[in-house]
């Protein structure tokens, strides 16, 4: 049990927050999930759950996944972070561009391909 | 050389058709109709530059031939018209003019200088108005694809949430269903799973085609060997597409580098490929043309590619890159292949052209930015 993957999911929508969350389970990690960016960041600074993999969505209320991917960047620097987005609603579309020159590790477009999610998941731990 | 201006006279009185004729000159290819049916069914089968139509004709007055142009509602008529009228002291002219014709000439008047006075006027009214009915259908144009934009942004988002949610689910039930002891069952249910994952798979295919088209993607730009990626993208092609299309590929020497989202590129090569194959139901060619060209007065990395299909009429050619236009039955076509194209090239900073000739084929030539390093 030690030594699962442990992983954040953090996403608004929960129907999505909830089917990826049981897919990385079942891929056998260990998977806790933030509602948003904020929630994300107090539960890892309360060290209530220290992840090695953040997963965050962009576009989300109280703190967009955009902050949440500078933030973690300096204040955990070893977390590693993969952001994704189903783009659209604005018209600057390029977020995930930016959340990688932010700082995150990967980037994948919703629709998520789970089997991708799983694979990009171990390449980042490899 | 200018083409020789085309000019219907529809006139039942055969000597006047004549005369008019002669005085009209050989610079100008007449063709004559003795009745108002004839007339309109020479109008919509033909282009004229300029119509006479006799005030009274034998099934219908000459206005009726005006209305019956002017009733399709487009506003637009389908050439110039000039009434020839019988009388000055009628009513004629007036009608006319409220029916759409653009000049007025009485029979008897109807010398060589006033023909020609007439039918340059005629064409002048005629070529502001049609001006003034292209720049509103441009306007209509452009507030449509801004709106279907709009649609896109607004319900992308959302929509790859929904899809995301389907995909995770079915991904869930294959894992428990591939766990299953029971083989039959899980062969019974496995393609009902598939079926429910492939359904998601096209509809986040139209999404993302819908999104490229208003410029909502993120392009994930790559510098990209031209004659590589194309050569590639043709092999591609010639093993989706079958023998009966022969797939070809004709190199202009230059081998330019360009800079594009290569995976968008694929599809919109992929998009034009199915276009073309459904061209050609009977088997074809598909070339695929690759080089440097002139774009306004810029030089482009250019790729063409042609069909040698049925082609396609000029009112279906100048629809095709539109968002759900499309000429296959319903359930066919998306009409999104050729929008994505569009959309594609036009947010990579290029330019699309399309040409088509009944009966022999289309050509579609893409105009991208030249990479050039440092």
């Amino acid at each position: 049990m030690e030594d699962k993957l442990r992983i954040m999911v953090v996403d608004d929508e929960e129907q999505v927050r909830g089917v990826v969350c049981e897919n990385l389970s079942a891929c056998g990690f260990d998977v806790v999930y933030a509602r948003d960016g904020q929630e994300a960041l107090n539960m890892i600074d309360e060290g209530t759950h220290q992840p090695q993999i953040v997963i965050t969505d962009i576009i989300m209320p109280r703190k967009e996944g955009l902050e949440v991917i500078m933030e973690l960047r300096r204040r955990h620097p070893d977390i590693r972070l993969i952001a994704i987005s189903g783009g659209g609603r604005t018209k600057s579309a390029d977020f995930l561009h930016l959340a990688k020159k932010l700082g995150a590790d990967a980037i994948l477009p919703k629709p998520l391909d789970i089997d991708m999610l799983e694979k990009t998941v171990r390449e980042l731990v490899a | 050389m200018a083409e020789r201006l085309k000019v219907l006279i529809i006139d039942d009185d055969a000597a006047r058709r004549t005369d008019m004729r002669h005085r009209l000159g050989t610079a100008i290819e007449v063709q004559e109709a003795d009745t108002g049916e004839t007339g309109i069914a020479l109008l919509k089968a033909r282009k004229f530059d300029c119509t006479f139509v006799g005030d009274r004709l034998p099934d219908m007055a000459g206005t009726g031939v005006l209305q019956n142009f002017y009733d399709i509602g487009d506003d637009m008529m389908p050439t110039a018209f000039v009434m020839l009228g019988g009388d000055a002291g009628d009513t004629g002219m007036a009608d006319a003019l409220r029916w759409g014709a653009h000049d007025y000439i009485l029979k008897e008047q109807a010398s060589t200088p006033a023909l020609a006075t007439s039918l340059a006027k005629a064409r002048e009214i005629f070529s502001l108005r049609k001006a003034r009915h292209s720049a509103g259908e441009k306007l209509r144009h452009a507030q449509k694809m801004d709106a279907v934009g709009q649609l896109a942004s607004g319900f992308g988002h959302d929509f790859n949430n929904l899809l995301t949610v389907i995909l995770g689910n079915t991904r869930l039930m294959q894992r428990r269903v591939d766990a299953m002891q029971d083989v039959e069952t899980r062969a019974a249910i496995l393609p009902k799973i598939e079926g429910v994952e492939d359904a998601a798979r096209r509809g986040a295919n139209l999404i993302r085609q819908l999104m490229v088209f208003s410029r909502q993607s993120e392009l994930s730009e790559q510098v990209v060997d031209l004659r590589q990626f194309v050569r590639a993208a043709a092999d591609q092609q010639q093993k989706k597409l079958g023998e009966d299309i022969k797939v070809r590929l004709l190199d202009t020497g230059t081998n330019p580098t360009v800079r594009i989202d290569a995976k968008l590129f694929d599809m919109a090569l992929a998009n034009i490929a199915a276009n073309a194959r459904d061209a050609m139901p009977q088997g074809g060619a598909l070339d695929f043309a690759m080089g440097s060209a002139d774009y306004g007065g810029n030089e482009y990395a250019h790729i063409s590619v042609r069909d040698t299909g049925r082609g396609m009429p000029a009112h279906v050619l100048e629809r095709i890159f539109e968002p759900f236009f499309t000429t296959k039955k319903t359930g066919e076509g998306t009409g999104l292949g050729l929008a994505m194209v569009y959309g594609f090239v036009r947010q990579s900073g290029g330019h699309i052209e399309a040409a088509s000739t009944e009966g022999q084929g289309t050509t579609l030539d893409i105009y991208l930015p030249l990479y050039r390093s440092g």
